[in-house]
């Protein structure tokens, strides 16, 4: 790592932003739960690589890249709108319009955070702000204490949302900026909605750091199914916080699917605190030249009778570095757990990098666990058969990484979503 | 066609073939006999180009040109095919994708029109039911969860369809029952014309009673140390290889 760990992060300026912030809020500022967060962050500053879960990842380099100037978060004023496709749209950090199909709008509510808040006080003083509070990340607390600007998701009891809902968040600031954005999303008792958010950046502006944090609770018998594209220019940093709590019989399906960006912090905080629910984890990460993408994963087993599934995947070319670390944590009367974790690294050449760090916690005694890690080269024998039968050696490469790839991209239900990742990773490993 | 002079081929530094000799023409069928660890698949290997065996003296030429400069893939296109002992399963690649590559990127070798899609399908259904091969099998992944038998009919499926002019057979009896090996060697048989030419390597007599050879050579410590018409195999098949062995001492 070139850039020493020197310079320490203003974290004043986030004070000033609080402040800043409760100036505007019309409302009790959030109480006692952005308190805690507040407190917690107050006397502490980003982690550097000693800390275990900041190992391979030297985020203090990170940020001093960049010279944040203090803005404050505008509030957005933007109206739900009917159209013929569930879309919302979030720029420079700001969420600029939401749509809505009429046979969606009578099903989910998708509001601004703050109108959300002030409309479901009783919601989200039952559900939210736990799950958060059970992880000392230092960044999500930082999102937590000051950012107000976000949605709040809500799929009523008993409402099925057949046509996805996109999110599409655009880049294209001059200055250097950092993003945060704060997402609730309540999925009610017998619900179900499918989020699909594409990160992009249009512009060919400055750098930009985001710190997104979505927070999810699925009530029972409810599914949420979340897939995500991180496809940003290179200049663009970003820390991503997933936080769920699923209660009995509930259902989480995610994808993550990174290939662009200069680097990727994806953390998952996952609870299966109901009976008989369910989490499934997707990610994979195509990354080449300087890239770096880190997944954290964390799944409570609390309750009995659970499940959870994570494959995550990478392929490495050049300088670029992945890493995996994933815990999967069965509590002590989480009898019948089912727990599958599994990582797997294509590493392309002698400068790429795959860190794996696979772990366990288990205190009950009646439990299915695995977890498992490889990472290694293209297999010679396959690349020799293809090529034996005429195949050009990069055109048998790339036959190979879609092939480790394909798994994860096949099971997107959404075909135009799946056939834009398809898109995007054949003109990524053609340039490979 | 092939023309092997005094090749010696070494993997890992150990020395497997030192100095064999032969010449396939056009219209033969070559059977290539010998016990264990006598160099059969490393020849094989060689052939096609397979990076872990270093040629450390000897020539091969293949309609004119050295063979031992060619990628692997420029082999192919040339026309040779081998087909393995132990087919590759590879997992996420489709079959029919890999199928149609393979075709194109040979076609575009051969300065041949690419195909399309319906006369692609044309010809895999064509040349499926030459090898006799089950039409599911092509919606899977490359050889994933097929059978021993499965595989190695994938293997003549492919060599139908590539259309090579030499093809090498690299114990494809092994590990198949007997209706398995007539079908195997019906395909073969039904591909031989006078402008191609097999290389059958294996341990046993048996596939050479379906697919009836024009010469038998008897490798052994790198070296084709007999050669002779199809009597020869059986004359191994009654005997073995140990008397061989002492004759050539």
């Amino acid at each position: 790592m070139e850039l020493a760990e020197t310079k320490n992060i203003n974290t004043q300026l986030f004070f000033d932003l609080y402040d800043g912030v409760l100036a505007h809020a019309e409302f009790d500022p959030i109480d006692e739960r952005i308190k805690r967060s507040y407190e917690l962050i107050k006397n502490l500053d980003a982690p550097d690589i000693k800390n275990e879960d900041w190992k391979y990842t030297p985020i203090r380099k990170y940020l001093s890249l960049f010279d944040f100037q203090p803005h404050i978060s505008e509030i957005p004023t933007c109206e739900p709108k009917f159209s013929n496709q569930n879309l919302v749209t979030i720029q420079n950090g700001h969420i600029t319009s939401i749509e809505l199909t009429k046979e969606t709008a009578g099903k989910i509510e998708i509001l601004p955070l703050i109108e959300g808040i002030g409309k479901y006080p009783e919601l989200v003083e039952k559900y939210f702000y736990k799950t958060i509070h059970h992880s000392d990340d230092y960044f999500a607390h930082i999102n937590q204490s000051f950012c107000l600007n976000g949605l709040f998701i809500y799929v009523h009891d008993h409402c099925i949302v057949d046509e996805p809902v996109y999110i599409q968040q655009d880049c294209f600031n001059e200055n250097e900026t950092f993003h945060q954005t704060h997402n609730l999303v309540l999925v009610g008792r017998d619900a179900s909605m499918n989020l699909i958010k594409k990160e992009l950046c249009t512009g060919d502006g400055g750098k930009v750091f985001h710190n997104l944090l979505t927070d999810a609770v699925i009530l029972d018998n409810g599914k949420f199914s979340f897939s995500r594209l991180q496809n940003e220019c290179k200049d663009t940093y970003q820390i991503t916080h997933f936080y769920a709590n699923l209660l009995p019989h509930a259902k989480l399906n995610v994808n993550n699917i990174t290939v662009g960006g200069a680097f990727a912090r994806n953390n998952y905080w996952v609870e299966l605190n109901g009976v008989e629910s369910n989490a499934k984890l997707r990610g994979l990460s195509l990354l080449n030249e300087k890239q770096h993408a880190d997944s954290w994963v964390k799944i409570l087993h609390n309750s009995p009778y659970c499940e959870s599934d994570q494959l995550f995947k990478s392929i490495v070319d050049d300088e670029a570095t992945s890493v995996f670390s994933g815990r999967i944590y069965v509590a002590k009367h989480a009898q019948k757990t089912n727990a599958y974790q599994s990582n797997k690294n294509i590493v392309l050449t002698d400068t790429a990098n795959s860190y794996s760090k696979p772990q366990l916690e288990i205190y009950a005694d009646d439990v299915k666990c695995s977890h498992g890690s490889t990472s290694g080269q293209l297999n010679e024998d396959e690349l020799f058969y293809l090529r034996a039968r005429g195949i050009k050696e990069q055109e048998a490469r790339k036959l190979l990484l879609y092939a480790f790839a394909s798994n994860l991209v096949e099971q997107l239900d959404d075909e135009h979503f799946k056939n834009e990742v398809k898109g995007l990773i054949d003109s990524k490993f053609n340039n490979a | 066609m092939l023309s092997i002079k005094n090749l010696h081929a070494s993997i890992a530094g150990k020395e497997i073939l030192k100095g064999l000799n032969l010449e396939v023409k056009a219209g033969e069928i070559h059977a290539i006999m010998g016990p264990n660890g006598s160099g059969k698949s490393t020849l094989a290997s060689v052939l096609a180009g397979r990076e872990e065996y270093e040629v450390t003296d000897g020539t091969v030429t293949y309609n004119g040109k050295n063979l031992l400069e060619l990628a692997p893939e420029e082999r192919a296109g040339e026309g040779i095919f081998l087909a393995f002992q132990y087919p590759v399963e590879i997992p996420g690649v489709s079959m029919m994708n890999f199928l149609k590559t393979a075709v194109q990127e040979i076609r575009e070798y051969r300065k041949q029109d690419q195909l399309d899609a319906k006369a692609f399908l044309q010809l895999v259904k064509e040349k499926q039911k030459l090898v006799e091969m089950d039409t599911k099998l092509t919606n899977r992944s490359v050889n994933e969860g097929f059978s021993g038998g499965e595989k190695k009919r994938n293997e003549v499926f492919q060599m139908a369809l590539l259309e090579p002019s030499l093809s090498i057979l690299d114990e494809t009896d092994s590990g198949l029952d007997i209706d398995a090996l007539r079908i195997v060697a019906n395909g073969v048989n039904k591909l031989r014309n006078k402008n191609n030419a097999f290389v059958v390597i294996t341990h046993y007599q048996r596939l050479l009673e379906h697919i009836v050879p024009d010469f038998v050579h008897v490798l052994h410590q790198g070296k084709i140390v007999r050669s002779g018409d199809k009597s020869l195999a059986l004359e191994l098949e009654e005997k073995g290889y140990d008397w061989l062995k002492e004759a050539t001492v």
